[in-house]
């Protein structure tokens, strides 16, 4: 392609901006937030934010059915999804790398093992398998975070297992063996470090996916129970007073793609700094 | 081709062993089943016959052969909600779910296919960067927040559609977009990317050399030979496509599996969840089957490996 609109160093920037000014929000949510995200007001219900008709500057973004203030609840909402979204995407990194070093690098038996169980993992569909895990376990934030860790998991094996397999014949592996490395020796130092770049981007975007996945169960009432401000517990009831109340549901669409929107930017915006050939597609 | 299909049918019943294990795992981690079926006026009596009737008294490796048992033979209990067999319940909502999916997928892959070979053929030009950025942009987008706002504007606002429910062709509309719009980006972009390759091999040099008209090189040529990595990455996102019909399910009201499923969570009707996860299970194998074939009818070199 002659040239991209976006350049590699924008998507990085402005994915970074997002992420940052999102993190930024999730820790200060406290002292930005302009109300407690639970404190209900059933004299303010259901007002509109302040570019609608009817809206005022109290409640910028309006009110729900409860007349909790929808921003201060998004600005608490970040808080979830963040640690959600990170917290589950380290887990299957972690959980999945291991597994797909050991497969690829002893070959035979174990890797039989662990990959004949990686593809029966894949057809069973992740969204069904979190469905089944939390409506087990309850919803709480270390469930949730165990649930999509867990169901997560192959995607990292399959790739990192690919990627050892072909780097595993090179000749520095072979050097790092013949002068006495262990088997935990040559994985860590010298087939680890050439992996993580690749690691590092589909991680990344992997976050995104992690956050769509709890808004999702969220959305479908399997996440934090109710009052707890997530972003898909707002969307659900945004659902329910669509006609009302269409705002509810579209703030918290429009938080949930700026994050999606911003972790992807920078993704891509890597793969591109790291791996020149992505550019040339 | 026979044995072909003979070989990929061996992973069926592993797959579905797999799951039904998991599913047994997970139902007796979650605490005594006594608990779900009987309330708190039960008599020791009764407590005494569910246990022998769920065969609770037995170890823990013949509770589990006892359950493949039931599961092979179909027999998943009663259903707490309905009084009927839950395989009964779950295979009524079947069809309404098939429907759904089916419908999406058409639309994904015609719509997708369509303008990924339109940003191939005019690569770098107007249509390329303006379908490609959209289909970049998509992919951030959730599905379930799609469907709210396809409602607002075409059911809502337009009412040139229904909101909600089962009933003509106009009720699928709305969710069978909303789903379709899990593949659709992805779709594009593979769909360009392929067809480019393609368009580089010498017989496509060899077909316009003869003369064939642009379409005929593109839709007889070209096209057969750059679908296989379209189907391919189908075959991957089928159970991710059955997982979105959940969500969409319950946010058009669509009367299938996934909504029973996410009702039945709520009213603790166990086995209607067990036999909703197996059958959608079914339906990603064997669809995942019909992938393999496709490919390796498409692509008779698949099939020597």
């Amino acid at each position: 392609m002659k040239q991209r609109l976006f350049g590699k160093r924008f998507k990085i920037l402005l994915g970074a901006g997002i992420i940052i000014a999102m993190c930024l929000l999730a820790v200060l949510a406290p002292y930005v937030a302009p109300y407690d995200p639970l404190q209900q007001d059933l004299l303010r219900r259901l007002k509109p934010p302040f570019f609608m008709a009817g809206g005022t500057v109290k409640n910028l973004l309006g009110t729900d059915n409860y007349g909790r203030d929808l921003l201060s609840r998004l600005i608490f909402g970040t808080q979830t999804s963040i640690m959600v979204g990170t917290a589950s995407m380290a887990l299957s990194c972690i959980l999945g790398a291991i597994a797909g070093l050991i497969a690829g690098y002893k070959g035979g038996r174990i890797e039989q093992l662990i990959m004949r169980f990686a593809d029966a993992h894949m057809a069973f569909p992740d969204v069904l398998f979190a469905i089944i895990m939390a409506a087990a376990f309850g919803g709480s934030t270390f469930n949730l975070i165990l649930v999509l860790g867990i169901s997560g998991w192959m995607i990292y094996a399959r790739l990192v297992f690919g990627l050892v397999r072909s780097l595993k014949y090179r000749s520095f592996i072979e050097a790092a063996v013949s002068y006495g490395g262990g088997d935990r020796y040559v994985m860590s130092r010298h087939l680890l470090p050439q992996i993580v770049p690749i690691l590092t981007v589909v991680a990344t975007l992997q976050v995104a996916q992690m956050i769509l996945q709890e808004a999702a169960l969220s959305f479908l009432g399997l996440g934090l129970p109710p009052p707890a401000p997530t972003w898909g517990n707002i969307l659900a009831e945004g659902r329910d007073r669509m006609f009302g109340a269409p705002w509810i549901a579209n703030c918290a669409g429009v938080a949930i793609i700026l994050i999606v929107f911003g972790i992807n930017m920078f993704g891509n915006g890597l793969r591109e700094y790291l791996d020149p050939q992505a550019r040339q597609r | 081709m026979f044995k072909f299909a003979l070989r990929r049918l061996v992973y069926i019943p592993v797959s579905l062993l797999f799951v039904s294990a998991v599913l047994f795992a997970v139902l007796r981690l979650t605490g005594n089943p006594i608990d779900t079926y009987l309330d708190i006026n039960r008599t020791d009596e009764q407590v005494a016959a569910l246990t022998k009737r769920l065969h609770l008294d037995q170890s823990l490796p013949v509770q589990f052969l006892i359950y493949l048992k039931d599961v092979l033979s179909g027999d998943f209990g009663q259903s707490l909600q309905f009084g009927e067999p839950a395989i009964n319940v779950v295979l009524e909502r079947a069809g309404a779910s098939i429907q759904l999916v089916t419908a999406a997928l058409v639309i994904a892959v015609i719509a997708g296919v369509l303008a990924g070979m339109a940003c191939a053929v005019f690569k770098d030009k107007l249509p390329d960067f303006l379908i490609s950025t959209l289909a970049v942009a998509a992919q951030s987008m959730p599905s379930f927040w799609l469907g709210i706002l396809l409602i607002q504007c075409f059911a809502v606002q337009l009412r040139w559609l229904p909101t909600s429910g089962r009933g003509g062709w106009e009720n699928l509309v709305l969710p069978a977009f909303t789903l379709a719009a899990y593949l659709l980006p992805n779709i594009i972009l593979i769909t360009r990317t392929s067809m480019l390759e393609t368009l580089r091999e010498q017989f496509v040099v060899t077909a316009n050399a003869k003369g064939l008209s642009g379409s005929q090189v593109l839709f007889r040529h070209a096209l057969p030979n750059a679908l296989n990595p379209i189907i391919s990455f189908i075959g991957l996102q089928i159970g991710r496509l059955m997982g979105g019909a959940i969500i969409t399910e319950t946010i058009f009201a669509w009367p299938g599996i996934g909504r029973l499923m996410i009702g039945s969570i709520f009213q603790r009707d166990v086995p209607v969840v067990i036999a909703g996860v197996l059958i959608v299970s079914v339906i990603i194998v064997v669809a995942n089957l019909a992938v393999d074939i496709l490919l390796s009818i498409n692509d008779p070199r698949i099939r020597l490996d």
